[in-house]
């Protein structure tokens, strides 16, 4: 699957349990309501398995916000393919 | 050296200001030149001795050369880690000196998350002036923050002007006046009350038992985040900026909000290279197998052990062998690992809130119980005055000695800045509230020349500072 806005906000709703949530590529992952760097793992982890790509420490600290996440995997996705 | 000790304050210092004023006028290489030279001299003038450990520094760059571009270079980052672990644990754990070699941890593990960083191979490497600075850069070798590559090597290799500014000069003073006065005039004057609360805690009653405690609780704090306020000034003063160590830690809600406004930049270098690599490969495993990673999953016993508790217990064990080899130390971690741990139950449970004085208040118990097990010369003194302050040493109330008064009002005066006074940070650059905010301005030149002055008469020579043990 290629990386998009609406899928990584659709995974983040689901790991949160939060159908409502409101998400843009600039929200901050530390300003969702109830957020723990937990979470941070377990959405990185699902959008691994979504997008068919993985990630270094180096990327998943550089996760501030919902548009590094799409960032990083669609580079990884080109990197990959190429 | 003590930054708030004479030699510093009245031969580095002014002598470091004016050579780098000279060399920099010359251009970023001389100013850099300058900065390494005055980084060997400050650390050859405290331990001359231990001089060949930042040869470190070189190996460590030759390693990253090798691993730029190198298939293998993951592996090259592998043997640097295990390389830069051995020396501090031959220091720490094995060594015949008890007490380490300056700033050891600390420039260790500022080396190892280089390492760490460029170990994909993709990155280039800095240029070795750079890579010198980012290891050794003075205000940071003997006790920290631990400074992140991706904060710190973008600075040192942007393009600017390397001349001394008034206005780098004049904040990075602010900075720096403040800690020394954190230091001098908060914490040191509560040494003799810990060191003598510590020294034979199994006779103290109630109150005095508390005392110790809270004093050493807050000399702590006041003396490493003085000491953390004074290596950012100084960084400052020469045009970078370090990254801030406290974030009113003492105000946290939670013991997970606690550790990351304490000693930020260790939590940060563990959360990074233990924390989450321990807990990324416990899902990625979990998820190969077929097994959940939601919510519900951590609220499971075995989900919980996996992948909450198995990955905090070790980055808290992590932390205690950080600090040293003693069963306080070791004590200290599984404290804090516990507390987590319930910390995080209460939250995947869902449970309620507590009002958030409450929460702040047991925090700040549990907080204040390890830290009596991490200053305790050992488990049993640790026991004592715990016991001690659980009234079971008597609970005697006696307010004969003027002294005793005084020292309960001191305590009082102290915890009113922790919990009500705006940061350093907030102070020098906001937000804070009108009348405490610095400004270039006359009258904020007065306030700081005075504070100086009285920071530098009540420094007393040499103080040492807390966490130059380890």
């Amino acid at each position: 699957m290629r990386p998009s806005l609406s899928a990584i906000a659709s995974i983040i709703r689901h790991m949160l349990c939060d159908g409502s949530l409101a998400i843009t590529a600039d929200t901050q992952f530390a300003d969702l309501p109830g957020w723990d760097d937990m979470d941070l793992m377990r959405i990185v982890d699902e959008a691994e398995c979504h997008f068919d790509v993985q990630f270094n420490l180096t990327e998943f600290d550089r996760l501030a916000t919902v548009g590094d996440l799409l960032l990083a995997a669609v580079s990884k996705q080109v990197l990959a393919a190429a | 050296m003590a930054f708030s000790g004479f030699p510093f304050l009245l031969g580095f210092l002014p002598l470091a200001l004016c050579a780098f004023a000279v060399c920099a006028r010359r251009g970023e290489a001389w100013a850099k030149a300058c900065l390494i030279a005055l980084s060997v001299l400050f650390y050859g003038v405290g331990q001359p001795a231990c001089l060949p450990l930042l040869l470190s520094v070189v190996g460590n760059y030759w390693l990253l050369r090798r691993m730029h571009g190198s298939p293998r270079a993951a592996s090259w980052a592998g043997w640097g880690v295990t390389a830069n672990l051995a020396v501090l644990a031959w220091f720490k754990y094995l060594g015949p000196d008890p007490v380490p070699p300056l700033g050891l941890s600390f420039f260790t593990f500022t080396q190892i998350g280089g390492l760490l960083y460029h170990a994909s191979g993709d990155i280039a490497p800095p240029r070795a002036r750079d890579y010198a600075l980012f290891a050794a850069f003075f205000p940071a070798l003997t006790a920290g923050p631990i400074l992140n590559p991706a904060d710190m090597l973008p600075q040192l290799s942007r393009d600017r002007d390397w001349r001394l500014g008034s206005d780098q000069l004049a904040v990075g003073f602010g900075f720096f006046v403040i800690g020394l006065l954190k230091k001098t005039a908060l914490a040191d004057p509560l040494a003799g009350v810990v060191a003598s609360g510590f020294a034979d805690p199994s006779g103290l009653t109630f109150f005095p038992a508390w005392q110790a405690a809270c004093s050493y609780s807050l000399q702590l704090y006041f003396d490493f985040s003085g000491y953390t306020d004074m290596a950012i000034g100084l960084a400052w003063m020469f045009g970078l900026r370090f990254p801030d160590n406290f974030d009113q830690p003492y105000r946290a809600a939670s013991v997970i909000d606690y550790w990351q406004r304490w000693h930020m930049s260790l939590t940060r270098f563990l959360m990074t290279h233990v924390h989450t690599p321990l807990t990324l490969a416990v899902l990625r495993w979990r998820r190969a197998h077929g097994l959940p990673i939601g919510n519900a999953a951590q609220t499971t016993v075995t989900g919980f052990a996996a992948m909450i508790a198995g990955p905090v217990l070790m980055t808290m064990t992590a932390i205690s062998l950080w600090h040293g080899a003693a069963w306080t130390f070791l004590l200290f971690g599984l404290l804090h690992a516990v507390f987590l741990l319930v910390n995080h139950l209460w939250r995947l449970h869902r449970l309620p809130a507590l009002p958030r004085i409450a929460a702040i208040a047991l925090t700040y118990l549990c907080v204040l119980v390890a830290s009596v097990v991490f200053r305790a010369g050992d488990v049993s003194s640790a026991g004592a005055l715990l016991a001690g302050m659980a009234g079971w040493h008597g609970v005697a109330i006696t307010f004969d000695d003027p002294r005793a008064v005084l020292d309960i009002a001191w305590l009082a005066g102290l915890y009113a800045i922790v919990w009500a006074a705006p940061t350093t940070r907030q102070v020098m650059q906001g937000p804070a509230p009108a009348r405490l905010a610095w400004r270039p301005t006359p009258v904020w030149a007065v306030a700081m020349g005075c504070g100086a002055t009285f920071g530098l008469l009540l420094a007393g020579g040499t103080g040492e500072f807390l966490y130059f043990r380890f």
